[in-house]
């Protein structure tokens, strides 16, 4: 009894031992990235190594600025992510919504057909999209950027798995008062799935923010830029300069990262529900 | 109300938009890439020339095609290995924590928040071989530093670990997922039987786990034989063509030398791949599943 307490007693240290490990692994290169943003010029090329600056400096954020127009890029990533957030759960709701709530041979077989789409790389559909996009006009602009995402496929599956959920009986009751089919969606439905919307809101807005083929080839003008995009520009450079390049993922990443941190609850569900069933 | 919809009806009208987008940016991009990938195209402001099959035979011919496609499939392999392995491992050891566990998850998940340029423009600045941090820990080591994005032999393998190391989170989280829906009695029986943890490891979880592990090597391995991103922001396809990749080979193709038919035919002769392979994949483990139940 007492030898298999001590077993499993240097089991679990060893258990957590090797997660800790894992997590060490995984996080320095975001440590290493947070260091040398906030270390002056002179520190950076420094031995021994060191996490931490002894003099922290914002020096390398003002150069990026001094570099890039930040509060447009900053506005050009929002503006882009958050008009295809929206539209994006306002359509996969509708869409989700009918494919889990309408049952019919017709809408099963386009469900599968939707679904199909999963299996088709973007980078195929680069060229003739940027192709069409150029004839329309739409090439260096946002809306040119956003009218590909207004929905995805991922965003009408995950709705659908989260109305299935929804009791039939509560939508029938609405039917017998008279409640017109839009009027069931927009007023009982779409409150049940308020929590789905966010997580499709999340996961989209990172999706989009950190999109890199299609504004890569969209967006030319350095002021219609999404943030990454421009930013992904500055190793070209001839001098490489990592000092501001840190700083700019910096700014790349603490957005996304704030955002997950605080709503990740809904973001993990998200890709447990779709990730695999 | 004036004209009165039938139920079944505002099934089809709420699924408009989903039919809308598959067409405008599934199926018309498609059927325009086979289009032109039958012609010469210099871009928008000359006109296109029907050539037939001239593309295919081009880059069935041309070395650089031949090295990425090789590449590629390395790079493939290499990356889905290490992400799926890695993560169903850490999975298991998170089943087994209780109090610990959201906060693990979270930090695994971290890295696949970045984004390719964020963790591109990173990882360039830990493998740069003067100051970059892994030849200095490998300093404090005393150990010989490495060349590692510009060691055309290293190149390939450190983009795959750069991604490997971006979509662990997302692998681990799906497959904690999948295996804490195991039901417990499951291991309960098994623990009155007397087998031991590695036993239920064999015998419970990696069975019962095979649909999600089927699932993930499918995903993961679209993601690694479409990578173009990590490439992109690491090493540009070089050191001399190291780390060409078909995706980053048919960017270069119709977006620096505006060879729009060509980059096309590249791009319809990945997709033929992926699905050869997500359909072998598939066969492979639903066949081995039926054995096994």
């Amino acid at each position: 009894m007492k030898l298999s307490q001590i077993i499993s007693g240097v089991i679990k240290v060893l258990l957590y031992f090797i997660l800790t490990v894992g997590v060490i692994t995984v996080l320095i290169p975001f440590l290493w990235m947070l260091a040398t943003a906030f270390k002056p010029y002179t520190e950076m090329f420094k031995l021994p190594i060191s996490f931490l600056p002894k003099s922290p400096t914002f020096q390398n954020f003002v150069e990026l600025a001094h570099t890039f127009p930040l509060p447009r890029l900053f506005f050009n990533s929002f503006f882009i992510a958050g008009v295809a957030c929206v539209s994006s759960v306002f359509f996969a709701t509708m869409v989700g919504y009918g494919l889990a709530k309408f049952r019919s041979r017709g809408l099963n077989i386009i469900f599968l057909i939707l679904l199909s789409s999963i299996m088709v790389p973007d980078f195929t559909r680069v060229i003739p999209l940027y192709l069409t996009m150029v004839r329309l006009k739409g090439d260096n602009t946002y809306w040119g950027v956003i009218i590909v995402n207004y929905l995805s496929i991922f965003g009408i599956f995950l709705m659908r798995q989260y109305a299935m959920a929804i009791p039939e009986e509560l939508l029938d009751a609405a039917r017998i008062d008279g409640a017109s089919e839009p009027r069931i969606l927009m007023e009982v439905a779409f409150p049940l799935l308020r929590p789905a919307c966010v997580t499709l809101l999340v996961i989209k807005f990172m999706w989009v923010w950190n999109d890199f083929l299609w504004p890569l080839v969209m967006l030319r003008e350095p002021k219609m830029m999404t943030l990454p995009i421009a930013l992904s520009g500055l190793k070209g450079l001839q001098v490489i300069r990592y000092g501001p390049l840190m700083a700019g993922a910096v700014a790349i990443v603490v957005p996304v990262a704030v955002l997950f941190l605080f709503l990740q609850k809904y973001i993990v569900r998200g890709i447990a529900l779709t990730g695999f069933k | 109300m004036g004209v009165k919809i039938s139920r079944e009806k505002w099934g089809y009208i709420f699924v408009i938009p989903g039919v809308l987008w598959y067409g405008l940016f599934m199926l018309y991009p498609m059927y325009y890439a086979i289009i032109l990938s039958a012609h010469r195209w210099m871009g928008v402001e000359t006109n296109p020339l029907f050539v037939g099959l001239d593309n295919f035979k081009e880059i069935f011919t041309d070395s650089l095609f031949y090295k990425s496609t090789v590449n590629t499939f390395y790079f493939t392999f290499i990356s889905v290995s290490l992400t799926t392995f890695t993560a169903l491992f850490i999975a298991i050891l998170l089943t087994k924590v209780i109090k610990l566990r959201a906060i693990y998850r979270t930090f695994y998940f971290l890295p696949s928040v970045a984004g390719v340029v964020a963790v591109g423009i990173i990882w360039t600045w830990c493998y740069q071989p003067t100051f970059g941090l892994f030849n200095r820990i490998l300093q404090v080591l005393h150990l010989p530093p490495s060349r590692w994005i510009m060691d055309p032999r290293l190149a390939l393998f450190c983009v795959a670990i750069t991604q490997a190391w971006m979509r662990l989170g997302f692998n681990v989280i799906v497959f904690l997922a999948g295996l804490l829906t195991i039901p417990e009695q499951f291991y309960d029986a098994a623990k009155v039987d007397g087998a031991s943890g590695f036993h239920q490891l064999i015998h419970i979880t990696l069975p019962l786990a095979r649909p999600i592990i089927t699932f993930l090597l499918i995903y993961n391995t679209i993601y690694g034989l479409t990578v173009f991103g990590e490439v992109y922001m690491l090493t540009e396809g070089g050191p001399g063509s190291a780390t060409y990749t078909v995706a980053y080979l048919m960017y270069e193709t119709a977006f620096r030398y505006s060879r729009m038919g060509k980059g096309s035919a590249m791009a319809l002769f990945l997709f033929v791949i992926i699905l050869v392979i997500t359909v072998i994949q598939m066969k492979f483990f639903e066949r081995r599943t039926q054995i096994e139940y």
